[in-house]
């Protein structure tokens, strides 16, 4: 993917990683965190996202950063997703928003770098009404599955 | 004068909220996340996998 992308800093474990967003809202931390778990009978790891609310010390994810950079933000957690699992290249990654607005923004992020992403990834969207399926753009998805190729 | 000053001071700084600890912050992140996994795991456990993924090596 050619798109502009943070600097970003994996823990030891690469299961938690930690960029800075910059604009004109100033420097604000931004946490992914990858938890592992098993349901029905399958491992896979939770991308969990939030933003470090400085004042209150501590993680927020229903707050409007509005820094102006949301499309460099999705880029670096598509990066972060790239190198996990290049360390973890059996994951199998679940993601969804926090609300239906960021859910439908994560949707766009995969819309438009679909055909960079699909030759690294299988992907899959859920939908209500008939379950998962191989992710199709123009579809609204209530959540994602990812797995390296 | 001065004395005042310095009082001013010290009174402006106790009203600062403390800095919480290393230990709670890591308590309320790993919370944070806990809770969003929670959730992850309710919804991969009701609705299940693709096929594709319930057939694969990743089976337990």
């Amino acid at each position: 993917m050619d798109v502009k992308t943070y600097d970003y800093v994996g823990n030891n474990d690469f299961l938690e990683y930690n960029f800075f967003s910059k604009g004109p809202k100033g420097q604000i931390k931004k946490v992914v965190r990858f938890t592992n778990q098993i349901a029905n009978g399958i491992a896979y790891y939770n991308l969990g996202f939030g933003d470090w609310n400085e004042k209150e010390e501590k993680l927020d994810d229903f707050v409007a950063t509005n820094n102006l950079d949301t499309e460099i933000v999705l880029a670096t957690i598509a990066a972060i997703v790239i190198d996990f699992s290049t360390r973890f290249p059996e994951a199998v990654i679940y993601a969804t928003g926090s609300t239906d607005s960021r859910t439908r923004r994560y949707q766009m992020g995969i819309n438009k770098y679909f055909n960079d992403i699909d030759t690294l990834f299988d992907i899959y969207g859920f939908v209500q009404a008939t379950g998962w399926e191989d992710f199709k753009k123009g579809i609204n998805y209530d959540a994602f599955l990812v797995r390296r190729k | 004068m001065h004395t005042e000053i310095i009082n001013k001071k010290v009174a402006e700084t106790s009203k600062l909220p403390e800095k919480k600890s290393k230990k709670l912050v890591a308590i309320e992140t790993n919370d944070f996340f806990e809770k969003k996994a929670e959730k992850a795991q309710a919804f991969l456990t009701k609705n299940g996998f693709p096929n594709a993924i319930m057939k694969s090596k990743n089976r337990n």
